[in-house]
């Protein structure tokens, strides 16, 4: 039987294994560097490879491992970090022309520092839709489709990690940025609950609603790097912040899923409903009990969540819109533009409705007896890069808005949710369905999609996945 | 002037659909603060 090279293995595999010995950071990081070269130019996932630095830290961690020392969990394990991500020595461009000279950082983004001193190897910076704002990421493309976009914002994270050219990576979500190219590309994203990790040193969208997380190409993976992110002492005033690593176990015989009803689930793409139904079925068949759930006040979540992104984005980036707005294009420039215009009591509204669907959410959660709610994370499957509508059930709408109509909610919630790919449509691309629980419950979480994950039938998903795929030129 | 003034009255126009399924009567606005941890960790 073949051996899998060092950068077709996950993170908490790679982890072991320096730690066994039986491979060296500098063995994992050349083999991970080669896989760039092989797929980068199809995917264009990076914005810069930081080879050489790199390569330093990954000798350094090879000499303290060859001594017996390790420096944490993460130690040898190649990680991509999305660039509205502060990373020390490196500029942070956030996909804009705003930002194209940008000095190099100072110092890591508070998440990134952790990822360092747990031994991670940072091996580059991943393309972002321009500012953070936007489901394309234009210079990145889908491995599973080369034709298709890798989502966004955090596609480039999306497309390095399910292509094995990273084994995980930072992202971060305002509206569905983390799980949107987690669904496309066929890969795990967490949401963590709002606030339970730093943005310290990331360029923010709207901060009211911004979340940073990690994707990976399995739970597992993204427990141990959601872990490894988290500052245990953001977790103390709440007393329920339960590590989320090693994974906790789960009965899916005691576990109750609540799934929408309507609304916010009226407009689904029919193959990816059907992998959604059989998904609850599958979960049902091991004894979970699914609950239909009365949400209508997730039904026009939309406006909402636009004039708060709006808003707030506007005022971040207040001077670069006074003084530079032609470096930002026109369709994100209309959109903070219209931000900067929206009157006070329209903002002050959207905040009061989403303080009460939050407590419509919490009062289903209690009502139902919820462990998680679950809809398909993405509403249809990865879309061209020149796409803007798309036609479900009849009704034409923008891409902009189907994809956050089912990501969004949550992050007016503050909510945790995972999102782990479902099946593959006939065309091979990948759907994926998303678990969202109370806050601070992303050990539970994790335990369900873990669960679901080894249910699924993964025959398909793993003959197909770029992973898999050794040559690409 | 004219693609912002119809960006804000389509937003507008939203919120205001919004307020028929959900009831802000009573609800103050959301703000980001976290240290008090809350239900869904900002309010």
């Amino acid at each position: 039987l073949a051996v899998a090279p060092p950068w077709q293995r996950g993170v908490v595999e790679t982890a072991a294994a320096v730690r066994e010995q039986a491979v060296t950071p500098s063995e994992v990081l050349e083999s991970v560097l080669g896989r760039i070269e092989e797929v980068e130019p199809g995917i264009r996932a990076f914005v810069h490879v930081d080879r050489a630095a790199a390569e330093r830290q990954a000798e350094e961690l090879t000499r303290e491992a060859a001594a017996g020392s390790f420096r944490g969990p993460l130690h040898g394990v190649p990680i991509a970090i999305k660039d509205i991500f502060d990373v020390a020595g490196l500029p942070t461009k956030r996909g804009s022309a705003l930002f194209e000279n940008a000095a190099p950082a100072a110092a890591d983004a508070a998440v990134v520092a952790r990822l360092r001193s747990a031994g991670a190897i940072l091996v580059g910076k991943t393309a972002t839709h321009e500012l953070a704002c936007g489901v394309y990421t234009a210079s990145s493309r889908n491995p599973w489709d080369l034709s298709r976009c890798c989502g966004g914002s955090s596609g480039g994270s999306g497309a390095a990690v399910a292509a094995g050219a990273a084994m995980a990576a930072t992202g971060s979500d305002t509206g569905g940025s983390i799980r949107i190219p987690a669904a496309v590309c066929g890969i795990v994203g967490v949401k963590p609950t709002y606030d339970l990790l730093s943005r310290d040193g990331v360029a923010a969208l709207a901060w009211s609603l911004d979340h940073v997380g990690p994707l990976a190409r399995s739970v597992e993976d993204a427990a141990l790097v959601l872990q490894t992110m988290t500052d245990p002492t953001r977790l103390a005033d709440g007393g329920e912040g339960a590590p989320v690593w090693p994974i906790p176990t789960v009965d899916l015989a005691a576990t109750v899923v609540g799934v929408p009803e309507g609304g916010i689930l009226a407009r689904v793409d029919p193959e990816v409903q059907a992998a959604f139904e059989d998904a609850c079925a599958l979960l049902a068949t091991a004894g979970a009990r699914i609950v239909p759930v009365s949400l209508p006040e997730l039904e026009e979540t939309l406006s909402i969540e636009f004039a708060i992104v709006m808003a707030e984005a506007a005022s971040y980036y207040d001077r670069e819109l006074r003084r530079d707005s032609a470096l930002i294009s026109e369709g994100i420039r209309g959109l903070f533009q219209s931000g900067a215009a929206l009157p006070a009591g329209s903002y002050l509204l959207a905040q009061r409705l989403r303080a009460g669907i939050c407590r419509a959410v919490d009062r289903a959660f209690a009502e139902h007896g919820l462990d998680t709610l679950c809809t398909p994370t993405v509403p249809l499957p990865a879309y061209g890069p020149d796409d803007t509508t798309v036609v479900i059930g009849g009704e034409e709408e923008s891409i902009a808005d189907a994809t956050v109509r089912t990501t969004a909610p949550f992050n007016l919630t503050g909510s945790p949710v995972v999102s782990v790919p479902m099946a593959l449509t006939e065309e091979r691309l990948p759907v994926a369905v998303q678990f969202a629980g109370r806050a601070y419950e992303e050990g539970r979480l994790l335990a369900i999609a873990r669960e679901y994950e080894r249910l699924r039938d993964s025959r398909e998903l793993d003959e197909h996945h770029p992973i898999h795929r050794l040559t690409w030129r | 002037m004219e693609a912002i003034r119809a960006q804000v009255a389509s937003i507008d126009e939203g919120l205001e659909r919004a307020r028929a399924t959900v009831d802000v009567s009573t609800e103050e606005p959301a703000t980001a603060f976290s240290a008090d941890r809350g239900a869904a960790g900002w309010r």
